[in-house]
């Protein structure tokens, strides 16, 4: 069949035999996930519910978190998973995991959302600063049977407290560092390097590589 | 170039969260394409940043699955970046980064055979189920009279395999749904989560090129199993395969392996479908 005859060899993360012949464990890497998007970039609806049914969850709970407004989350959602549909071909597994690539377009969206609305009515630094209570636990509160919950819990635990509360306010509040560090009193530098250094550590802990 | 200010270098974290103003982003992105090494920690940090993402999940509404797959319909989707695909293929040999001809050649296939599952999709869940039922069972039985003039063993195999498809077929959440092979066939995916057991059947698929087979795959968030080898002839016929320990499987997939099989897959799968329940 002459389809079968333009298969192509191994997809890039993709473990292949030589794993096998070396007898090293194959990685159980996000291959998945790239493969799926490999087969969406050239117009797979069935590779795209398969992308939908991993990433739809995210995509929306990092929206909601984000936006608080869970109509505006739906809305946003689904410009992101629309998104992704278009734009699959130009992901690129050599810079990095299909769902990282996913998640940033999400995150991205999500915040360029909340800028917009900030635009049109300037938050109330007041508002603001009651939203800058909200502890971390929140973000593992729903999805408790979660493996990546449990861990970001754990290891959000072992931050110090400016470098949580200023990865919470900026990540999961999508505030700027400006702002993060006028509600937390801090120099902008210091929020600034918390931020870093604070994600280093996640890194680290969560033993995210590349 | 590569003099790196450290004050701009130190932007890594406060990018990856979208934490820059607006004037800051394009300005970080712009030292971002010369400094490699904050490309690096940008590509770390952003991975790191994916795991905080993915803990935020929550289950979206029905209508937003509705909703995505309307809107597609009517979103033309962008070529690769073919220039940035053969450097980065150049970089890395052999990773299969060609994804910019297969593109073109795989959208004659697919779109037509997408429209064909829609309205396959169409029908109720229960003709199908039913369609798909009979043809699980006919190769059951199939199978059956062919074993019975074989061995007494083979006999109270294929019994226990009937026993075992029937109780599938009558569990209360069993699901149907039937996924088109690019190159021509389905595949038939029956499956109980209660019973963690699939059935899956192939038809009308075209015999494996020599030396070759079909291989299943079970796909779970993060890892790839084999769901086996297809037997030779299995490849169009009625006779399910059973497939045990489901588990958080999320989809199933087909590719074309050497015939003794693959640890992990090695080329693109000619199916992916999600399971059915």
């Amino acid at each position: 069949m002459s389809e079968r005859g333009g298969l192509r060899s191994v997809p890039p993360n993709g473990p292949g035999s030589s794993a096998a012949d070396t007898g090293m464990e194959p990685q159980p890497s996000v291959a998945d996930l790239g493969w799926s998007l490999r087969r969406v970039a050239v117009g797979d609806k069935q590779a795209f519910d398969v992308v939908y049914r991993e990433m739809a969850g995210p995509v929306y709970g990092l929206a909601r978190r984000v936006l608080r407004d869970p109509a505006q989350a739906e809305e946003v959602a689904q410009e992101v998973l629309v998104e992704i549909w278009r734009t699959a071909s130009r992901f690129d597994a050599a810079k990095g995991s299909a769902r990282a690539w996913m998640l940033t377009i999400a995150h991205r969206r999500a915040v360029d959302r909340v800028r917009s609305e900030q635009a049109a009515h300037a938050r109330e630094a007041k508002a603001a600063a009651t939203s800058a209570q909200v502890p971390f636990d929140e973000v593992a509160e729903c999805v408790e049977d979660r493996l990546d919950a449990q861990r970001v819990r754990h290891c959000m635990g072992a931050l110090t407290e400016l470098q949580r509360e200023s990865i919470t306010l900026a990540y999961y509040g999508g505030y700027t560092y400006p702002e993060v560090a006028a509600l937390l009193s801090a120099p902008l530098g210091t929020v600034k390097t918390r931020l870093r250094d604070g994600l280093t550590r996640l890194r680290d802990c969560l033993g995210v590589g590349r | 170039m590569t003099t790196m200010d450290p004050q701009v270098h130190a932007l890594t974290g406060a990018y990856v969260c979208d934490a820059l103003e607006p004037g800051e982003r394009e300005e970080f992105e712009q030292h971002l394409a010369q400094c490699p090494a904050c490309a690096q920690e940008v590509a770390e940090l952003r991975e790191t940043a994916a795991v905080l993402g993915a803990a935020a999940v929550e289950n979206p509404p029905q209508r937003l699955h509705d909703a995505v797959f309307t809107r597609i319909e009517t979103v033309r989707q962008l070529p690769p970046d073919v220039i940035r695909h053969q450097t980065a293929a150049s970089e890395q040999s052999g990773s299969g980064a060609n994804g910019g001809n297969d593109g073109n050649d795989g959208n004659d296939n697919v779109v037509p055979i997408e429209r064909g599952r829609e309205r396959r999709r169409r029908f109720t869940r229960a003709a199908v189920a039913g369609w798909a039922a009979a043809a699980v069972l006919a190769g059951v039985v199939g199978g059956l009279v062919v074993h019975t003039a074989a061995q007494d063993r083979q006999i109270s195999q294929s019994d226990a395999r009937t026993a075992q498809l029937s109780a599938l077929l009558s569990a209360p959440d069993v699901r149907t749904d039937v996924g088109k092979v690019t190159g021509g066939g389905y595949v038939t995916v029956i499956d109980s989560r209660q019973l963690d057991r699939a059935a899956i059947t192939l038809t009308g698929l075209a015999d494996p090129p020599a030396g070759k087979a079909y291989q299943l795959w079970m796909i779970a968030p993060g890892t790839i199993r084999s769901g086996g080898v297809v037997p030779a002839g299995a490849e169009n016929s009625t006779t399910p395969i059973l497939a045990d320990g489901l588990g958080k499987t999320v989809s199933v997939a087909v590719t074309v392996e050497p015939a003794h099989g693959s640890v992990q897959p090695t080329s693109a799968p000619i199916l992916l479908m999600p399971m059915p329940g």
